[in-house]
């Protein structure tokens, strides 16, 4: 079962000024995690999904700039610390395992001298205590042989031995929450199966809230208990996974579970979902789904929608959804 | 009567790049593959990254020179053509690729990528060439005036669209798709699946479907391949695959792919552990046998043969025979 909350994220803008306009990223983008919950981020190429994570532990580069919106971690507000604040934080409390983990590793240094170094950055522990430490978390993300992964260098692993090596190294500190960014992307189911087993167990093990960020609604129905669903920058839906599957709100949602071809319903055609997704740049203040919904009305002219429950824990960001009142700022 | 039979083919690639490494150690790509394709089929060729299915599809297209084996299209051996003849091949296999973007020439428009093939083989007059384009633009779902238009003011979904045009301009009889759909965005995989399943359909083609997704592949095609390693390890009917999948592998894959159902959370296991042996070196007996939950004495010695197991199904599995 999920703890307390570990993370609050509140109205996240993030926008890139370029010079044909404002690319709009992160669009108001609100939401909690538990410690031991796993939330799933889902959305296509371009929703803004990856920005949203590098805001929260305040990596993004110029032109790229978090607008407004806060993001509290142990009663802190990440965005209000200085940079050197913020390198305290980062690795310890809050971190980010990347979809490329060939990219994220150094390609000159040992996997051991990464994850002592990590290690010794942020704890005051002798260089023998991070060494043992590293050799504990190499066995714990399910990696054979630690004593001789720790001197071989990135390009003599695998992808999926990278990829836990990445793991160890989000790990090492214990942090609260682990941000994975399409972590088993670039692997094969069968690496992929023993990631994410991998994952479920450390966030048990450690107490880890989960961002889960992924394309695939299969990984999400089978990891998240939470799932929010992006599009154009925004969350346009958000609740328990099985709302989201059995029971999805808003028209993209619907469309998108309908649009993936699954194991053993062949006999389905499938309905993919008409035009492409929109540009992020000179976002217009509407549904941004609009040219795209079946479903679309003369309210979708109008003023984007917010995010309102149609059910409890169950919000949806769509004129036409069933429901009440709005969703206050910071209650997804 | 099958519109594609390959018997024992067999690819093998120098190990290493640097000139003394010649002649050492072989990559075994592919290391003794059969099947056939009938026309109006679509056959689905899956297996995880390095087993070899990409390098299948370019030997089937003659992109490569297979180190043994035959290629018989329309039972006519293709194998060792060349000049005029492989030509003329060639108008009827094509091949599409999964990176979109990179298959097509950027400094060109779309309605000379499209009619290249058709000016190359010297079809028609320029007049009835550009009306073929246009024809070509319309059945994939392209607009008249993206003629003029640059590769690069395209969408990924709409680049695939101009490659699989392209393939079509010369009335192929089989396209090796080699996974097509792979580096699109989830709703736009559906709009070119149902594309294809359309123009197959329409135009009477067979597919050779080369991907690494087991669902999308089961889809769009009637039969599955399952490769590992260099080998195929079993055929079966797409739409038998789920229930009546025999062989340790394909189970393993199976399970491993996670269900869109979060009520079914729990039943994917992890079977097999670890990752796909090296093919510079594959294991003895079958190749499967060291990551294999049912591996036994006689696997690790004997390398089993493809069997016919029920109709349109074959396993090459010690222990799944009746």
């Amino acid at each position: 079962m999920p703890g307390d909350i570990v993370l609050r994220v509140n109205d996240l803008y993030t926008h890139f000024v370029t010079p044909h306009g404002v690319v709009k990223a992160v669009n108001g983008v609100s939401f909690a995690v538990r410690a031991r919950q796993v939330l799933g981020v889902v959305g296509e190429s371009g929703c803004g999904k990856s920005v949203m994570a590098l805001s929260l532990l305040g990596m993004v580069e110029p032109p790229g700039k978090i607008v407004s919106g806060e993001v509290w971690l142990n009663g802190v507000n990440l965005l209000a610390l200085s940079k050197e604040q913020l390198r305290q934080v980062r690795g310890k409390e809050i971190a980010l395992v990347f979809q490329d983990p060939m990219t994220s590793l150094n390609p000159v240094l040992t996997i051991g001298t990464q994850i002592t170094e990590t290690i010794l950055a942020h704890r005051a522990v002798s260089k023998a205590k991070a060494r043992q430490r590293a050799l504990e978390l190499l066995a714990k993300v399910g990696l054979p042989h630690p004593e001789k992964l720790f001197h071989r260098y990135p390009f003599q692993l695998s992808g999926g031995q990278r990829q836990r090596v990445m793991m160890a190294i989000g790990l090492s500190l214990n942090p609260k929450v682990l941000i994975a960014d399409e972590p088993t992307t670039a692997l094969d189911v069968t690496v992929q199966a023993q990631i994410l087993e991998e994952l479920t167990r450390l966030k048990s093990a450690f107490n880890t809230g989960i961002i889960l960020i992924t394309h695939d609604l299969g990984i999400v129905a089978e990891m998240a208990d939470d799932v929010a669903v992006m599009y154009a920058g925004s969350i346009v839906e958000y609740g328990p996974v099985l709302d989201i599957f059995e029971n999805p709100g808003h028209p993209y949602t619907v469309a998108l579970l309908h649009s993936i071809p699954r194991l053993g319903k062949d006999g389905k055609v499938l309905e993919p979902i008409r035009g492409q997704p929109p540009s992020l740049l000179d976002l217009p203040d509407r549904c941004a789904f609009r040219p795209r919904c079946p479903q679309a009305g003369r309210k979708c002219t109008g003023r984007k929608p917010f995010l309102k429950a149609v059910a409890p824990g169950h919000y949806v960001a769509c004129h036409y959804a069933a429901g009440g009142r709005p969703a206050e700022v910071g209650l997804v | 009567m099958s519109l594609l039979k390959v018997t024992d083919l067999v690819k093998h690639y120098p190990a290493g790049a640097g000139f003394f490494a010649r002649g050492k150690e072989k990559v075994r790509a592919v290391d003794g593959v059969s099947f056939s394709l009938a026309a109006g089929e679509t056959l689905g060729l899956v297996g995880e990254s390095g087993c070899g299915k990409s390098t299948l599809g370019r030997l089937i297209v003659r992109l490569e020179e297979p180190t043994a084996g035959r290629i018989f299209f329309n039972n006519l051996d293709i194998t060792a053509l060349s000049g005029k003849k492989l030509r003329e091949l060639r108008q009827k296999i094509q091949i599409i690729f999964q990176d979109s973007y990179s298959s097509l020439n950027p400094r060109r428009t779309v309605g000379s990528i499209i009619g290249e093939p058709l000016a190359n083989f010297r079809i028609g007059t320029r007049k009835e060439q550009r009306r073929r384009v246009q024809e070509l633009l319309e059945i994939v779902g392209l607009k008249p005036e993206h003629v003029s238009r640059y590769p690069h003011e395209f969408s990924g979904g709409q680049r695939q669209r101009i490659n699989i045009a392209r393939a079509l301009a010369l009335h192929p009889q089989l396209i090796v798709c080699d996974e097509p759909v792979s580096s699109l965005d989830v709703s736009i995989q559906a709009q070119i699946l149902n594309l294809l399943r359309n123009l197959k359909t329409q135009f009477g083609l067979s597919y050779l479907f080369i991907s690494h997704d087991l669902a999308a592949v089961s889809y769009i095609s009637e039969r599955v391949a399952v490769m590992y390693l260099g080998k195929i390890v079993e055929v079966i009917r797409s739409q038998d695959l789920v229930q009546k999948a025999r062989h340790p592998y394909t189970r393993a894959l199976l399970a491993a792919v996670p269900v869109a159902d979060p009520r079914r959370r729990g039943e994917r296991k992890v079977i097999v552990k670890g990752e796909p042996p090296d093919p510079l070196n594959p294991p003895a007996g079958c190749r499967f046998h060291p990551r294999c939950p049912a591996a036994a004495e006689k696997c690790r010695t004997e390398e089993p043969p493809l069997e016919t197991v029920a109709d349109g199904h074959v396993v090459a599995c010690h222990y799944v025979k009746i």
